[in-house]
């Protein structure tokens, strides 16, 4: 029966565009739940200046945000459970050791107007934050038990999201007055962040989507094609350009996050790697008992995870996605059969490209989707952000996916482009598999080169759907 | 005695088909496998465990009574776990089992017994997979599946859900039972019962009348007196 059922996915799969977009758009289920729709999700050593010893952790969710979407703007979900997961142990086999949880509560403060947000915000402690979120973080060690919980920053202040960036009027000088200080650092060290920013993901997935048709020269891209920052637009249409996310950022000692304590120095020490990935939940029952507000109860149920960028997107088949959803990376050797055979280099890039890609079953894609963690050696040095490689590990830039965890800047769309055609694997590291990709080589706006890293949100006044410059060189609140 | 053996069979072939299920626990409904046992006109077979949710600890099958009961056309099988689970235990019994039968139209999923505080709730789920089977051992890959919720937690309830399919001879049957202490509750959990419905055949039923009067007229001739 299995058989069967799977021949007739492939079959419907066959039919299909492929779909590459990190997780934006991604299970059926999740259109209907953005709030829990996760997008992104990053883990690296920190490049910030004296804080290599630190993991930066980040996970974006609500992706496609228009930035003058008013009066109410974003928000994140009060009933979302937001989880890091941090594998440490056991050979990285998909299972939790250490969790960070992130819970968010909303309150509206009393007012007559029928806005979000009044008047001039010049601080994240305005009144004119009308809708004011919160939040705590729960730090636990699943294999101790050990659980902290922080509602508050050292300094005893309440650990509030920062607010959208209305624009010039409303919010002036966002980034030094509402973002910047929207960092807290708590009792034990960490450092958390938590709301709008701009979307640090950068491809053009207008093009792919109509049924890939590249703008060239992609999707070979040569000389300064293939080079960062790439072509200018309208050459490279970046699809995420313009668009805000919700983020939700921590920064931890790399000693929290291994299992012996330890900041790991070689490379063969068992301690050296760790894997990671984000999650989302919902309490198991919500009763709607109107007019009253609904009701949660029972325990946490996952509705959605990231690990690595593009394998709900590119291997996993439409009327699975919402299972694999809901699924534990522990579990991800049940894809096997789609993940270690991907239709994207066995339909795509040799059925139409004519490409020679290697044989399944693919063990070097099954090695780094199964289980779905993003791994990172921790023995490896961040590379400074000036000197980093959109390619990473591709282009000798080590630090980067999908080894050295996952940057804010990699260019995971072109780095899966060529993996998938097989560059690391003997014999398959030629043109045109090494030269694969999308045309758009970087982000729309410079990244932070400090926590939380992803620039500041863009401006609901002025955004690229208003300039119509595809976002590239529009201000934001630095 | 071969006449009254005769319409004995006649009316047994137009009601059931094997043993008779009985009252006993879920491990000794695992344990009948394929051969199964009957309920009135439906027999009941496959009973298999099925992985259960992220977190929730399984309930031995010792532990779940499971009690068939009901007309022959419309056989019931209540599984009883009298649990409690105070937060954050999360107990599950999770398992599957086909039903076989002539014109199976209905399928009635009630929850009893139960009660919750805090933010516990109790849950029975029932994934009814009609004339074909679920794809692996989870009630996924079904087209035509229906799902039978019902719940009970501090404030509100929905205590049956129903229903209905064009008629089949087999159903695919998933029930999920989970007593959920919630983040900072309780859980209470007596029992669910699923219930069958079946629409009996032209043929099923002409049989089944055929042996009953085929008893009358028998019983008539023993009584009359011998000239």
């Amino acid at each position: 029966m299995f058989h069967r059922f799977a021949i007739a996915i492939a079959a419907a799969t066959l039919l299909a565009p492929p779909f590459f977009a990190a997780s934006h758009r991604n299970g059926p289920l999740l259109l209907e739940d953005q709030t829990a729709n996760l997008n992104d999700f990053y883990i690296f050593r920190s490049y910030e200046s004296g804080r290599s010893d630190r993991l930066v952790m980040s996970m974006s969710a609500q992706g496609f945000q228009n930035p003058d979407n008013g009066p109410s703007y974003y928000k994140f979900s009060d009933s979302v459970l937001y989880r890091f997961n941090i594998n440490n142990s056991r050979g990285l086999d998909g299972n939790p050791d250490f969790v960070i949880d992130v819970q968010f509560k909303t309150t509206l403060r009393p007012n007559n107007t029928f806005l979000s947000y009044l008047g001039v915000i010049n601080s994240i402690d305005s009144g004119g934050i009308l809708l004011y979120q919160t939040y705590s973080v729960t730090v636990t060690n699943l294999r101790t038990g050990v659980t902290h919980t922080f509602n508050t920053d050292r300094n005893g202040h309440a650990l509030s999201v920062a607010p959208p960036n209305l624009g010039p009027k409303s919010t002036p000088n966002y980034e030094a007055k509402l973002g910047a200080p929207s960092v807290f650092v708590l009792s034990n060290g960490m450092r958390v962040f938590a709301g709008p920013r701009d979307d640090a993901f950068y491809f053009d997935s207008a093009g792919v989507f109509d049924f890939l048709n590249f703008r060239p020269p992609a999707p070979v891209l040569t000389g300064s094609a293939d080079t960062a920052p790439g072509q200018p637009y309208p050459a490279a249409h970046d699809g995420f350009a313009g668009y805000n996310i919700s983020l939700i950022a921590v920064e931890l000692p790399i000693t929290m996050a291994t299992a012996n304590g330890k900041v790991p120095v070689n490379p063969k020490d068992p301690n050296a790697k760790i894997g990671a990935w984000a999650a989302t939940y919902r309490r198991f029952v919500t009763v709607r008992p109107s007019p009253r507000d609904p009701v949660n109860s029972g325990h946490w149920a996952q509705v959605d995870r990231v690990g690595n960028p593009l394998t709900v997107e590119a291997l996993i088949p439409l009327p699975l996605k919402d299972f694999w959803n809901r699924s534990k990376p522990a579990d991800d050797a049940q894809f096997s059969s789609f993940i270690g055979d991907p239709f994207f280099a066995s339909g795509i890039l040799a059925g139409v490209f004519g490409l020679n890609v290697p044989a399944p079953p693919r063990n070097d894609v099954l090695g780094v989707f199964v289980p779905d963690i993003t791994r990172i050696d921790l023995t490896i040095p961040p590379t400074a952000a000036n000197k980093q490689n959109r390619l990473g590990p591709l282009a000798g830039d080590n630090a980067g996916w999908p080894f050295g965890g996952r940057r804010i800047g990699d260019d995971v769309v072109d780095i899966g482009f060529r993996a998938l055609a097989g560059v690391l694997v003997p014999g398959f590291n030629m043109s045109p598999n090494n030269a694969l990709g999308d045309g758009v080589n970087s982000n729309d706006i410079p990244y932070l080169t400090r926590f939380p890293f992803h620039a500041p949100p863009h401006a609901g006044f002025n955004h690229s759907g208003i300039g119509g410059t595809n976002g590239r060189g529009m201000p934001t609140g630095l | 005695m071969k006449v009254t053996l005769l319409f004995s069979s006649i009316l047994i072939a137009g009601t059931a088909f094997g043993s008779s299920c009985v009252t006993q626990s879920l491990q000794d409904y695992l344990n009948l496998g394929s051969a199964g046992c009957d309920i009135g006109v439906v027999s009941l077979s496959g009973f298999a465990l099925a992985p259960g949710q992220n977190g929730a600890t399984p309930i031995n099958p010792l532990q779940v009574i499971v009690t068939p009961g009901g007309p022959p056309f419309a056989p019931t099988l209540a599984f009883g776990l009298s649990t409690t689970a105070t937060a954050p235990t999360f107990l599950e019994s999770f398992f599957r089992f086909h039903a076989t039968g002539p014109g199976l139209v209905g399928n009635m999923l009630s929850l009893n017994s139960a009660s919750a505080s805090g933010d516990g709730v109790n849950t029975a789920v029932e994934d009814i997979c009609p004339g074909a089977s679920f794809t692996g051992n989870s009630p996924l890959g079904c087209p035509g599946s229906s799902s039978l919720v019902t719940f009970a937690d501090a404030s509100s309830s929905q205590l049956t859900d129903f229903a209905s399919f064009p008629a089949t001879s087999f159903f695919d049957i998933f029930v999920d039972l989970s007593v959920d202490g919630g983040l900072a509750g309780s859980a209470t959990f007596g029992s669910a019962a699923v219930q069958l419905t079946a629409t009996p055949e032209p043929a099923a039923v002409l049989l089944t009348l055929a042996g009953f009067v085929m008893f009358a007229v028998s019983g008539r001739r023993l009584k009359k007196p011998t000239n």
